[in-house]
C-alpha cells in the first residue's frame, strides 16, 4: 500500500513520475509552460487525495489518468490549437525530430498518449486500457488507427 | 533507439519546475493545517465564551443576564435565504434551471452524461461562508479567466473535467466553500454534472414528452445539493435542494425572458427545497 504521509515518500514519487507526466502533458498540449502547469496540477491532486494506492502500478495508472483528464480540462479552458502551440516548442530538436513531432500532432491527443505508453513506457494494451480507464478493444483500435497513419514512420523504423 | 525515443528523451522539465513541484508538499500541508486550526479554533472560542458566562454567573446574576441577552440577540440575527436564478428557493416552489439536459457520451464510458446549471446565491445576516455539497456527480465552477482560488476558500476536488459543462471550467468539486462576501455571481456558474446508465436512453433525445420526463427523472434521480451556511459565531445551518423535472412551455419556464418557441412544451429541470 502506498500512502503519501511524509515529504520523503512524496519527493520520491515526484522524482520517479514527474518526467512521465510532463511527457504525456507535452504530447497533449505541445507547450512547455502548459505541460509544466499540468504537472503541478497533477501533483496537487495527488497531495489532496486522501486514499492510498494498492501498489506502484496503481499509483502510476492513477497519475496517467489524471494527467490525461487534466490536459483535456486545460485545452477546454483555453481553447488552444495544436498548430499554434507547436511553434512555442523550445526543445532543441533535429529537423527529422521536429517533423516527427509534427506528424504526431496530427493524431488525436488520446492516440498520442496510447503511442507514448506503448512505445516509450513499454505498456501492454491491457495495461494502457487499465491506466486510461478504457476498454482493451478501444485501445487496440486506437493503436491500429495511429499505426496506419504513421505507417511510413514505422516502416522507416522511426517509431 | 528509434527516433521517437530520442525525441521523447529530449522532452523533459526544467529542474526548477521539478523543485517547485517537490515544494508543493509543504505548501499543501501548511494550508491543510491552517484549515484544521480554523475548524478547531472556532468551537474552542465558543466553548471559552460559554465558560466565561458560567464564571460570570458566579459573580452576579444581573451581570449574567446582561451578557446572555446580548449573545442571544446576536445569535437571533443569524438568518439566510437561498436563491437560484435570483428567485428564492422554497418548499413547493420549483425554480427552473438555467440549463438542464442530457448529452450523449462521446467517449467510451457507459451511460449518458448530464449537466445542470444554476446561479446559486445566499443572502443572510452574519453569514461568513457557504458550503455546497452534491451527493451524486460533481459540482463544476465555471467562470471566464478565473482561478479556483478567486472563489473557492476550501474544497474537496473531484474528477469530472470530461463531463459536459457550460462556460469555461475552473474547478470540479464534490464540495466547496465560498466566502459570503465573494459568492459566485454574474458570469460565474455552478454546474451539476454526472453520468448514468438510463434504460430508455433514446427517450432523452426524443419529442415523446412523458417518456422523456421519465428518462430525465431516472437520469437525475436522487440528486441533492446541500447548502450549509456557516455563521460568524461558529454555528451553521443546512438546507437540501432537490432536482426535479417538469413538463411546461418554454415561456412558463422562463416567464421574464424572450424565449424561442414560447408555446412549445418541453421537459425542464427544476430546483426545489427539500
Amino acid at each position: 500500500m502506498i500512502q503519501i504521509d511524509d515529504e520523503k515518500s512524496y519527493v520520491s514519487i515526484v522524482e520517479e513520475f514527474s518526467e512521465m507526466i510532463f511527457r504525456i502533458a507535452y504530447q497533449n498540449l505541445f507547450n512547455i509552460a502548459d505541460a509544466e502547469d499540468v504537472v503541478q496540477e497533477v501533483f496537487l491532486k495527488l497531495l489532496k487525495r486522501k486514499q492510498g494506492y494498492k501498489d506502484k502500478e496503481h499509483l502510476k495508472a492513477w497519475l496517467i489518468r489524471v494527467t490525461v483528464n487534466q490536459c483535456i480540462d486545460w485545452k477546454r479552458a483555453f481553447k488552444r490549437r495544436n498548430e499554434v502551440i507547436l511553434e512555442d516548442s523550445s526543445f532543441p530538436l533535429k529537423e527529422e525530430e521536429r517533423s516527427l513531432l509534427s506528424e504526431l500532432s496530427q493524431l488525436p491527443s488520446e492516440d498520442r498518449t496510447v503511442i507514448y505508453l506503448y512505445y516509450y513506457e513499454g505498456y501492454s494494451i491491457k495495461e494502457i486500457a487499465l491506466a486510461m480507464g478504457k476498454k482493451q478493444n478501444t485501445i487496440n483500435s486506437r493503436l491500429t488507427r495511429a499505426r496506419k497513419k504513421l505507417k511510413n514512420l514505422i516502416e522507416e523504423g522511426l517509431l | 533507439m528509434s527516433l521517437y525515443k530520442d525525441l521523447m528523451d529530449k522532452v523533459h522539465m526544467e529542474k526548477e519546475t521539478e523543485e517547485a513541484v517537490k515544494g508543493l508538499y509543504s505548501q499543501v500541508r501548511e494550508n491543510e493545517r491552517r484549515i484544521i486550526m480554523k475548524k478547531v479554533l472556532k468551537p474552542a472560542v465558543s466553548i471559552a465564551l460559554c465558560l466565561s458566562l458560567v464564571v460570570l454567573a458566579g459573580l452576579g446574576k444581573d451581570k449574567l443576564y446582561e451578557t446572555f441577552t446580548g449573545n442571544k440577540a446576536a445569535s437571533n440575527e443569524n438568518s439566510f435565504t437561498m436563491l437560484a436564478e435570483a428567485a428564492e428557493l422554497k418548499k413547493g416552489v420549483e425554480i427552473v434551471a438555467a440549463y438542464g439536459g442530457a448529452s450523449m457520451s462521446t467517449g467510451d464510458e457507459e451511460g449518458v452524461s448530464y449537466s445542470l446549471s444554476a446561479r446559486f446565491l445566499c443572502k443572510g445576516k452574519n453569514v461568513e461562508s457557504i458550503t455546497y455539497r452534491i451527493n451524486k456527480g460533481v459540482l463544476q465552477i465555471c467562470g471566464k479567466r478565473m482561478e479556483k482560488s478567486d472563489i473557492v476558500i476550501a474544497g474537496e476536488e473531484a474528477e469530472g473535467a470530461d463531463l459536459p459543462y457550460t462556460g469555461e471550467l475552473t474547478g470540479v468539486y464534490k464540495e466547496f466553500t465560498v466566502a459570503y462576501d465573494n459568492q459566485p455571481q454574474g458570469a460565474v456558474r455552478v454546474n451539476m454534472a454526472g453520468r448514468k446508465i438510463v434504460k430508455d436512453e433514446d427517450a432523452l433525445f426524443s419529442d415523446r414528452l412523458e417518456a422523456k420526463k421519465r428518462a430525465m427523472n431516472e437520469l437525475l434521480e436522487g440528486i441533492v445539493i446541500t447548502c450549509t451556511v456557516n455563521y460568524k459565531d461558529g454555528t451553521s445551518e443546512s438546507v437540501d435542494i432537490k432536482v426535479k423535472n417538469k413538463i411546461m412551455t418554454n415561456q412558463e419556464a422562463f416567464p421574464e425572458m424572450e424565449v424561442a418557441y414560447p408555446n412549445r412544451l418541453e421537459v425542464h429541470t427544476t430546483f426545489e427545497l427539500q
